[in-house]
C-alpha cells in the first residue's frame, strides 16, 4: 500500500476533476453525483476501492461524451464509517447544488445514519454494500447493490457447510449491525441444513489477542470456523489459530474477499474459502479487471466491483431520465431506479425489487496467496 | 476443565509478558521525573513501525532492522525530552504531563499520514514454532518476547543497582534539587531515562509487531492504556512491579475473556485499576513515594494538584483573564440564533450547531480541570451518558424535549457524582489516571451494553425534539434544532458563569490553589468536589442530550478516550477555569477543522502543536485562566 499524503490526494483530485469537465464537455452543465464513504482511519482499503471504482465508470462515461453531451462530476466525502460523519456529510452533499444521486455509504451503520437525510432531500441513495435487510426498508430512496443479509446468510453456511463439509462449526463474530445478524442468520441456515452451531462468540472491534477464545475453541473440537469478522480482526484471528495447531477448515463471508485479508494473513489464510458476486479471474470481466489493473496498479476486489456497478446502475437512471426529456431530479432519477429494466453488470444483473437485489454467489478458494474458483 | 483453565492461564502470562515489557517504561520515566509519559505508546508505536519501515522497505534482516528502531526511538526520547519537558522544567505542575499528551497527538497522526492508517503485516523471515503441553500451548515468539523482556529487566534492575548512572538516576528520582546540589547533571539524568524509555519501548513495539505479525499506528493508545494500566498495578515506580503487574493484567483480562466472553475482557481491566486506584493506589509493590503525589487521601496530605495554575499564582496578575460577563452568553446565544433566518445552507447551520454543543462541552472540561483543579481525561464517559439518557428518554419513553434534556442532565451529574467517589481520594496525577480509568470504562459500557445502547451499531431513531412548554411544538427543523441548542447553552453557560463567580466558584479556585489550606480554613472540600463534579456533569450531560437530538444516531465513537483528549486540550488552549476561553476555544476549533476539511489529516498535529507552544509561551491559554 503505497503512503497516502494528502497533498497528493488533493492533487489527483484536481486532476481528476480537470479530466472530468474536458473542454469538449463544458459547454453543458454538468450533472453531479455524491459518493461518500470512509476514505481515512481502519478499513480505508474498502473505501479506496469504492472511490477508485466509480471514478474509473464516471472516467469512462466522460471519455465517451458524458450522458447526452453533458458532463458527470462527482463529489467526494470522507464519512470515516462513523454515523455521525456519515449525518453530517450527507447533509453536505444535499446540499450540494446539481446532485441528483448519492452512492455510499460502506458499512450498513454509517448508510443508516444518512438515510433519513436523503430521504428528506428526496434523492436516491445506492449503497454498493450494506446488507442488512432494514437498510432498505427505510424509505423508496434507499437502494442497494449486493444481496441482503438473510440471503447472504445462506450463502455464508453453504461455504462452510456444503463447500468445507464441516458439521459441527464455530463462529466469531464482529459486534455490529452486520455481525449479529449474520451470526444470527447463519446459524439458523446452517442448523436447518443439519449442522451444528457449538459457539458464536461476539469480538469487540479493534480486538487482537484471541488466545482465550481459540483455546476454547480448541477445547470443543469443531471440525470448521466461520468467520463473521472484517479482515483486520479476522486475519489476525486466523493466525492465532494455526499458531495454536488448529487446521480445521475456515470459511468466510463478504469482508474477506479483501485481497487485504490475504495480505495480512500471509500463509494463514491459504484454503481459506469465501463466496463472493464478483471474481476477478472470471474471463467475461476482463473489460473492467484491465481497466482497473492500469489506472490503480491493483486487482480489483467485490467492493471496487460492488461500487463501479452502483455507478453503473445510476448512470443508467440518469440517462434514461434525460433521454425521456423530464426535468434531471433526485425524484425523476429514483423513479428510473426502482421501476428501470435489468441492468448487466460485473456483479451480475441488477433489478430493483424494493431496493434489494438478488445475485448468484460463486466460491472461491485461497491458494498460493490469491483467490481462485473453489472446485 | 482444568486443562482449558490451565491453558488460560498460560495465554494470559503471554499477553501479560507484552503488558509488562510497555509498562516498564512508563515506571523507568515516572520513577525519574515523577511524569506520566503519556508519548510512551507513541514511542512504542514508533519503534514497531521503524522496525517494520527496516524490514519491508528496506529489507533489512529483523535483529538489525529492531537495533536500529531501538537506537533511534531512545534518540527520539532524548528529543522529546529536550524539546517538549526541558523548556517547562520550571513550569507549573501538569504543564509537562500535558505537553507528553501533545507530542503523542502529533506522532500518532503522523503515522497515520506517513505509514496510511492501514494495518501491515509484518514480515517475519523464520517460522514460528508451537510448543504444546496438551491443549495449551506456547509459541517461540512468546518466548523471544520473555526472553528479552526478562533480559531487560534484569539488565534494568543491574544498571540502576551497580552503575553510577543508575545511582544517579535513582538519586535524582528521589530528590532532584538534592541530587543536583551534590553535583548530578539532573538534566543529563532526565535525558538518560527517557532514552532509556524510549529504548524499552520500541523494544517492546518490535515484540508486540512480531506477536500480531501485524502492525497499525493505533496501536499506540490501546497497548499505551495498558502499559499503564499495569504499571499503575505494579506501583508505578517499582521495576519489578511493573513486570507483576503486567502478567496479573494479562491474566485478569484473558481469564475474563475466556469465561464472562471476549467483549468483556478491557472493561474488567480497566475496572481493575479503578479498584486499585481506591484501594491500593502505591500498587503491588509500589513504596509511598505516591503519597507524597497525593495518592494516598483527600485532604489529609500536602499535595500538589493537577493545576495548570496552581504554581504560578504570582505570575496570573499579570495575565488578565479575559471574561464575558454572565449575561454575554445570553447575548451571544440570541446573535448567534439570527444564523437560520440568514442562511438556508443546512451543512454550514449544521457546523454550528456542533461548535455551540462543544462550547458546552468543554465549558463542562474546564470546570472539573481548571476551577476544580482535577485534570479530567475522561470526560466523554458523561458526555455519552447524557446523549443515550436523552435517546431512551425521548424515544422509549415519549418525554418533550426540556424533560428528557433536564432528565439527561440530572442523571448525567448522578453519574459524575458516583465517579467522582473513588477519585476524591486522589489528586494530583493519580486523580488524572482515575478519570482516565472513568472514561475508558464509560467507552466500554456504551460499547458493551447492546440491550441499551445497541453498542457500536448506534443508538438510532431518536426523534426529533418536541417543547412541551409551546404546546407540544415540534422541531423537526435544523433551524428549530439550532435554536434549541443556541437557548439551552446560552441559558447553562450564563448559571454555570454566575455560580463560577459566586462563593462556590470561589471555593472551588481555593481547594484548587491549596485543598489542605482549604480544609484548614474550614471548607467542606469533599462536598465541594462533589458539587463541582455534579455541576461538570449537568453541563457534559446537557451537551451530551442536544448531541443526540441533533444527532439523531447516537453511537461510542463519539465518546472514546481520545476524544476526552482532544477535549482537554481545547480546553487549555481556552485557558483552564475560563468558561468565555473554553466556550470559544470549543466553538471555534469545531467550527474551523470542519471548514478546512480536506485538510482533515493535519487537525490533531495542528491541534498538538498549538498545545505545545500554547503551554510554553501563554500555559494560561488564549484568554487567560481563572
Amino acid at each position: 500500500m503505497p503512503t497516502r499524503l494528502p497533498f497528493r490526494r488533493l492533487l489527483a483530485a484536481t486532476a481528476a476533476s480537470g479530466l472530468l469537465s474536458a473542454p469538449a464537455l463544458a459547454a453543458e452543465p454538468p450533472i453531479t453525483i455524491g459518493l461518500f464513504t470512509h476514505l481515512s482511519g481502519n478499513f480505508a482499503e474498502y473505501g479506496a476501492s469504492f472511490k477508485n471504482a466509480v471514478e474509473l465508470y464516471l472516467d469512462k462515461v466522460n471519455a465517451d461524451g458524458g450522458v447526452n453531451g453533458r458532463p458527470v462530476k462527482l463529489v467526494v466525502e470522507d464519512d470515516r464509517n462513523s454515523p455521525q460523519e456519515a449525518a453530517t456529510v450527507a447533509r453536505k452533499i444535499v446540499a450540494t447544488p446539481g446532485v441528483v444521486l448519492a452512492i455510499g455509504s460502506w458499512s450498513t451503520t454509517a448508510s443508516l445514519a444518512a438515510a433519513p437525510i436523503f430521504t428528506e432531500a428526496k434523492i436516491a441513495q445506492i449503497s454498493p454494500t450494506s446488507s442488512h435487510p432494514d437498510f432498505s426498508k427505510q424509505s423508496p430512496y434507499q437502494f442497494r447493490q449486493n444481496n441482503t443479509d438473510d440471503v447472504l446468510a445462506q450463502y455464508n453456511a453453504d461455504t462452510i457447510h456444503k463447500q468445507l463439509k464441516a458439521n459441527r462449526i464455530v463462529i466469531p463474530y464482529s459486534q455490529d449491525d452486520w455481525g449479529l445478524f449474520t451470526v444470527k442468520a447463519t446459524s439458523a441456515a446452517i442448523e436447518k441444513d443439519g449442522g451444528k452451531v457449538l459457539l458464536t462468540e461476539a469480538v469487540m472491534p479493534n480486538a487482537r489477542d484471541f488466545r482465550p477464545l481459540v483455546s476454547k475453541i480448541k477445547s470443543l473440537k469443531p471440525d470448521g470456523v466461520f468467520l463473521a469478522l472484517p479482515y483486520q480482526e479476522a486475519s489476525i484471528f486466523i493466525q492465532q489459530l494455526r499458531q495454536a495447531g488448529v487446521d480445521i477448515p475456515v470459511g468466510g463471508g463478504v469482508p474477506l474477499t479483501s485481497p487485504k485479508f490475504i495480505e495480512l494473513a500471509g500463509k494463514a489464510a491459504e484454503g481459506v474459502v469465501v463466496h463472493s458476486i464478483f471474481f476477478a479471474g472470471d474471463p467475461s470481466k476482463k473489460a473492467f479487471t484491465d481497466a482497473y489493473r492500469a489506472k490503480y496498479n491493483r486487482t480489483p476486489d467485490q467492493f471496487a466491483a460492488l461500487a463501479y456497478d452502483a455507478a453503473g446502475v445510476g448512470v443508467a437512471a440518469i440517462r434514461r431520465v434525460v433521454q425521456s426529456g423530464k426535468p434531471l431530479t433526485g425524484q425523476s432519477v429514483r423513479d428510473e431506479l426502482a421501476g428501470g429494466p435489468p441492468y448487466e453488470g460485473v456483479t451480475g444483473v441488477t433489478k430493483y425489487e424494493n431496493g434489494n437485489v438478488r445475485k448468484a454467489p460463486t466460491f472461491l478458494v485461497i491458494r498460493n496467496g490469491e483467490f481462485q474458483l473453489n472446485k | 476443565m482444568l486443562e482449558l483453565f490451565a491453558s488460560q492461564i498460560l495465554n494470559g502470562l503471554a499477553i501479560g509478558q507484552v503488558y509488562a515489557l510497555i509498562a516498564l517504561g512508563f515506571s523507568l520515566v515516572f520513577g525519574v521525573s515523577n511524569l506520566i509519559n503519556f508519548a510512551q505508546g507513541a514511542l512504542f508505536m514508533l519503534g514497531a513501525f521503524i522496525a517494520f519501515t527496516g524490514v519491508a522497505v528496506l529489507q533489512l534482516p529483523l535483529p538489525v532492522a529492531a537495533t536500529g528502531s531501538v537506537l533511534i526511538v531512545a534518540l527520539l526520547g532524548m528529543l522529546l525530552e529536550r524539546v517538549a519537558l526541558r523548556p517547562l522544567e520550571n513550569a507549573p505542575y501538569i504543564a509537562p504531563v500535558l505537553s507528553t499528551l501533545a507530542i503523542s497527538l502529533i506522532i500518532e497522526q503522523l503515522a497515520e499520514i506517513i505509514w496510511s492508517p492501514e494495518s501491515q503485516s509484518f514480515p517475519v523471515s523464520f517460522d514460528e514454532a508451537t510448543y504444546y503441553f496438551g491443549d495449551a500451548y506456547i509459541t517461540s515468539t512468546d518466548l523471544l518476547i520473555f526472553g528479552f523482556g526478562a533480559l531487560a529487566t534484569l539488565a534494568l534492575t543491574l544498571f540502576l543497582s551497580r552503575s553510577w548512572w543508575g545511582r544517579a538516576l535513582r538519586a535524582t528520582a528521589q530528590d532532584r534539587d538534592a541530587a543536583a546540589q551534590l553535583g548530578v547533571r539532573t538534566g543529563s539524568v532526565r535525558q538518560l531515562a527517557f532514552a532509556l524509555a524510549g529504548a524499552l519501548g520500541a523494544l517492546s513495539g518490535v515484540l508486540v509487531a512480531l506477536y500480531f505479525k501485524s502492525v497499525f499506528p493505533q496501536m499506540g493508545l490501546p497497548f499505551g492504556l495498558k502499559g499503564f494500566a499495569a504499571a499503575l498495578l505494579g506501583g508505578l515506580t517499582s521495576t519489578p512491579g511493573a513486570v507483576l503487574g503486567g502478567l496479573l493484567l494479562g491474566v485478569v483480562e484473558t481469564l475474563a475473556s475466556a469465561y464472562i466472553g471476549e467483549g468483556s475482557r478491557d472493561l474488567v481491566a480497566f475496572c481493575l485499576v479503578l479498584v486499585f486506584l481506591v484501594f491500593r493506589p502505591h500498587g503491588l509493590l509500589g513504596d509511598r513515594r505516591l503519597d507524597a503525589l497525593g495518592g494516598a487521601s483527600g485532604a489529609a496530605g500536602a499535595m500538589p494538584t493537577t493545576s495548570v495554575l496552581a504554581s504560578s499564582s504570582s505570575q496570573r496578575g499579570a495575565v488578565r483573564a479575559w471574561e464575558l460577563p454572565p449575561w454575554g452568553f445570553l447575548a451571544v446565544a440570541a446573535v448567534l440564533a439570527l444564523l437560520p433566518a440568514l442562511t438556508q445552507n443546512a451543512y454550514f447551520l449544521q457546523a454550528v450547531v456542533y461548535a455551540m454543543i462543544f462550547a458546552l462541552l468543554v465549558a463542562s472540561v474546564t470546570l472539573v480541570s481548571g476551577a476544580l483543579g482535577v485534570l479530567s481525561i475522561g470526560h466523554t464517559a458523561f458526555y455519552g451518558v447524557g446523549a443515550y439518557a436523552v435517546g431512551l428518554l425521548a424515544r422509549n419513553f415519549g418525554w418533550p424535549a426540556e424533560a428528557a434534556l433536564i432528565g439527561a442532565a440530572t442523571v448525567t451529574a448522578c453519574v459524575a457524582v458516583v465517579a467522582a467517589l473513588p477519585l476524591l481520594k486522589l489528586s494530583g496525577h493519580t486523580a488524572a489516571l482515575g478519570t482516565l480509568a472513568v472514561g475508558q470504562i464509560g467507552y466500554l459500557v456504551f460499547m458493551s451494553w447492546l440491550d441499551v445502547t445497541r453498542g457500536p451499531m448506534g443508538f438510532i431513531g431518536i426523534p426529533a425534539p418536541r417543547l412541551a412548554l409551546l404546546g407540544g411544538l415540534p422541531l423537526p427543523s435544523l433551524a428549530g434544532k439550532f435554536w434549541l441548542v443556541a437557548a439551552a447553552a446560552g441559558i447553562a453557560l450564563f448559571l454555570a458563569q454566575r455560580l463560577l463567580d459566586s462563593g462556590v466558584g470561589r471555593a472551588w479556585r481555593g481547594i484548587r490553589e491549596d485543598r489542605l489550606a482549604a480544609h484548614t480554613a474550614g471548607l467542606p472540600v469533599r462536598r465541594y468536589l462533589l458539587v463541582g463534579f455534579a455541576c461538570s456533569g449537568l453541563l457534559a450531560g446537557l451537551a451530551g442530550g442536544l448531541f443526540a437530538y441533533v444527532q439523531s444516531v447516537v453511537s461510542p465513537e463519539s465518546f472514546t478516550v481520545s476524544a476526552s483528549i482532544l477535549l482537554l486540550t481545547i480546553a487549555v488552549l481556552g485557558g483552564l477555569g475560563n468558561l468565555t476561553g473554553a466556550a470559544l476555544a470549543g466553538f471555534a476549533l469545531t467550527l474551523l477543522p470542519e471548514l478546512l476539511r480536506p485538510f482533515a489529516e493535519w487537525r490533531m498535529v495542528a491541534y498538538g502543536l498549538a498545545l505545545l507552544i500554547m503551554l510554553r509561551l501563554r500555559p494560561h491559554g488564549l484568554l487567560g485562566a481563572r
